[in-house]
């Protein structure tokens, strides 16, 4: 054995879309101690909210992350509306699920890529890319951005979307559902894939509750926690969901869970539009918020992610926290990466989903 | 495509930003846009690049690595800012821990405005970029060649091996 | 959702906690807030999707201990605690104890004056568009101190000094 060695991995590295540094100490090729800094990102959102009205601040919440932008704008405005007692219309909660589970469908594709990329598998990058492009399309079609949707207020939603619209989303999702296969069977079934992922990066049950992981990296390890079980927003009690789940705990484990997740979010968008009820998008927001406070949380394509507001009967709320789901997770991607080779190093990061900017906000 | 005389190699750091202009340049290189068809190759060395992409504003911890980068890339070379944030700061301009664009940090050539930019913006900003890219190398004194220069460099050099070929026999 | 919050004194701390894991619980997050007082916590635990909230107030020159001997994770938010609030956390686990380099901040804990206090004429105003000048605009404290530091005679060349240089990149 030689002596240790300290390599750093990142900010900038090929694999990393966004800055993370680690230091990785080396025994020979094994890693046995990664140590996470951060501060790369850090912005200082959450106390932009003492200079932004609080329903400007939606806007600011939803640029904490451009990936799943739409979820961050619905928890901050599911703990406002919470904070100010807002009975959101039926038609917005539904919209807003739509528009959630059509962001998780952006963001596990791009997931797949990035993740194939990771593998050194470009073509399988390629694919899952374009056909992330026509889950943009949609969210283009119905709001008018491609990765920011600004559709999310306090109070409800600001667009709706109409009829036509609805079917047209689901004709669209229905027309992919080939190429959709195709991905995922080609992930599932290809041998390289399964020799860079299989047993790599494992975490067990025990593990996962102890580290407290959250989203697709808990669920990989059998821990059944998804929080649009227990969600008060949305439509998800009324249309009935089972978390996917999968027990190995390992690399292949994340990534089968995140690519059954992907035909399960194009099911329930099915059923959003089935069961959607017509009526107001929106009600109006008067007033500023009271003197309390609120805990709300969301299911994000990453995790559950938990939002938290304190009014101070201004136009200013308090303090706005947010516990994003990487932010979680750090803890058992410094476990997952002790014992493992230095070359798998950057799977195992991708494989926990990491969203920096969400992380330090 | 005649007015490229250059394939550009990107080097591509994201600053402080919600990574949503991040992911449109990396949409830019996937089927829909496929900016490689002109060339244009997402590269992970600086020393390899001729444009720099940022995005995202610049804070404390992120201005040594941006700057780091700036000058490995070998001249000239062309920063093109891409977003709000590496414009201006964006949304989070009066935020505690950022200094602002990408300007405070080093010489931004080109500015890609959106929130988030789009992919087609971004690449009309790459051929922006190009075309300051082919000035300062002017400035540089590096002989932009031509095609017409190129074949005539080429030609002298085999005539002349020819004739000596021939004095040789 | 209901949401139940425990008021508990701070030498509690760790038998609650090793209480709500013992139930089964699992430590959702760490919330710190700025109050007259001091500091206000609130350790946020779920179980089965049901969160039960414990808060603590710590004085202003007091401290907190660490809950990473049950919950691990916690180091996550208890070196952010320490280095956004400037509250001293305790005892976190040896292996995981940033010592206050967890995050690198331009201004040292941001968080640690009170909210509704009314800043001092803001710590420093973003110049949103100085074209290059950049060396002197980076610091927020630089511009007068350094730079007059540097070059007594001429205090305000900063910028404009920087400018020239950038031009002939």
């Amino acid at each position: 054995m030689g002596k240790n060695t300290i390599v750093p991995f990142g900010p900038q590295h090929p694999v990393l879309p966004e800055p993370v540094h680690l230091d990785l100490e080396l025994q020979d090729e094994k890693v046995v101690k990664a140590v996470p800094s951060i501060g790369y990102v850090h912005r200082g959102l959450e106390k932009l909210v003492e200079k932004r009205g609080f329903q400007e601040y939606v806007y600011v919440a939803e640029r904490v992350c451009g990936i799943c932008s739409f979820g961050h704008g619905w928890g901050y405005s599911k703990a406002v509306e919470g904070l100010m007692e807002i009975e959101v219309p039926k038609r917005a909660q539904y919209l807003r699920t739509i528009w959630h589970e059509l962001s998780r469908l952006h963001s596990h594709l791009l997931w797949a890529g990035l993740g194939a990329d990771g593998l050194g598998f470009e073509s399988l990058f390629m694919q899952s890319w374009r056909l992330r492009e026509t889950i943009l399309d949609m969210i283009e079609q119905t709001t008018g951005g491609r990765v920011i949707f600004s559709v999310c207020k306090v109070g409800g939603v600001r667009r709706d979307i109409s009829d036509a619209d609805l079917k047209d989303i689901v004709s669209r999702l229905g027309k992919m559902k080939k190429d959709i296969d195709g991905l995922v069977s080609l992930f599932l079934e290809d041998e390289t894939i399964h020799a860079r992922l299989k047993g790599v990066g494992t975490v067990t049950l025990q593990e996962a509750k102890e580290l407290g992981c959250v989203g697709p990296t808990a669920r990989g390890s059998g821990l059944a926690q998804d929080y649009r079980l227990g969600d008060e927003g949305g439509a998800y009690k009324e249309l009935g969901f089972t978390p996917v789940l999968e027990t190995d705990g390992d690399c292949f484990a994340r990534a089968k869970v995140r690519l059954r997740e992907i035909y399960q979010s194009v099911d329930l968008i099915k059923a959003c539009v089935e069961n959607i009820p017509a009526g107001d998008i929106a009600v109006p927001v008067k007033g500023f918020p009271p003197a309390a406070e609120y805990f709300a949380r969301v299911e994000q394509p990453r995790g559950e992610a938990l939002y938290y507001v304190k009014g101070n009967k201004t136009k200013n709320l308090e303090r706005f926290r947010l516990r994003t789901p990487t932010n979680a997770n750090l803890a058992v991607l410094v476990k997952m990466l002790q014992g493992c080779d230095l070359a798998d190093v950057p799977q195992i990061i991708l494989t926990i989903d990491p969203c920096i900017s969400c992380c330090e906000r | 495509m005649s007015y490229i005389k250059k394939s550009p190699w990107l080097v591509h750091y994201d600053g402080s930003s919600c990574n949503g202009c991040d992911i449109e340049v990396l949409a830019c290189l996937t089927p829909l846009y496929d900016v490689e068809r002109f060339g244009i190759v997402n590269t992970g060395n600086p020393k390899h690049a001729d444009i720099f992409l940022v995005t995202g504003g610049v804070n404390n911890q992120n201005l040594p690595v941006v700057r780091q980068i700036y000058e490995q890339i070998p001249d000239p070379k062309v920063v093109i800012a891409v977003g709000a944030c590496a414009c201006t700061g964006g949304v989070f301009h009066d935020c505690y821990n950022m200094i602002g664009g990408m300007d405070k940090a080093i010489p931004v050539d080109v500015y890609v405005p959106g929130c988030a930019a789009r992919p087609e913006a971004i690449i009309d900003g790459v051929v922006k970029g190009l075309a300051v890219l082919e000035e300062k190398q002017k400035a540089l004194a590096v002989p932009v060649r031509d095609s017409r220069a190129l074949r005539e460099s080429e030609l002298e050099p085999g005539v002349a091996i020819n004739q000596s070929q021939e004095a040789g026999k | 959702m209901k949401q139940e919050i425990i008021q508990v004194p701070s030498s509690d701390i760790l038998a609650r906690a090793a209480q709500f894991k013992k139930d089964g619980y699992r430590l959702v997050q760490i919330l710190c807030t700025r109050i007259p007082e001091g500091y206000e916590l609130t350790y946020s635990f779920d179980r089965d999707y049901i969160m039960t909230n414990m808060r603590v107030i710590v004085p202003g020159e007091g401290s907190v201990l660490s809950v990473t001997g049950q919950f691990w994770y916690a180091f996550v938010w208890e070196n952010e605690i320490h280095d956004l609030f400037g509250l001293k956390v305790e005892c976190i686990a040896p292996e995981v104890d940033y010592g206050g380099h967890f995050f690198q901040l331009a201004k040292e804990t941001p968080w640690h004056e009170l909210a509704n206090a009314k800043p001092p004429a803001a710590a420093f105003k973003v110049n949103m568009r100085s074209g290059l000048g950049i060396d002197a605009t980076v610091k927020p404290a630089a511009p007068n101190t350094g730079a007059a530091a540097v070059k007594p005679a001429v205090p305000n060349t900063g910028a404009s000094a920087a400018k020239p240089a950038e031009g002939g990149k």
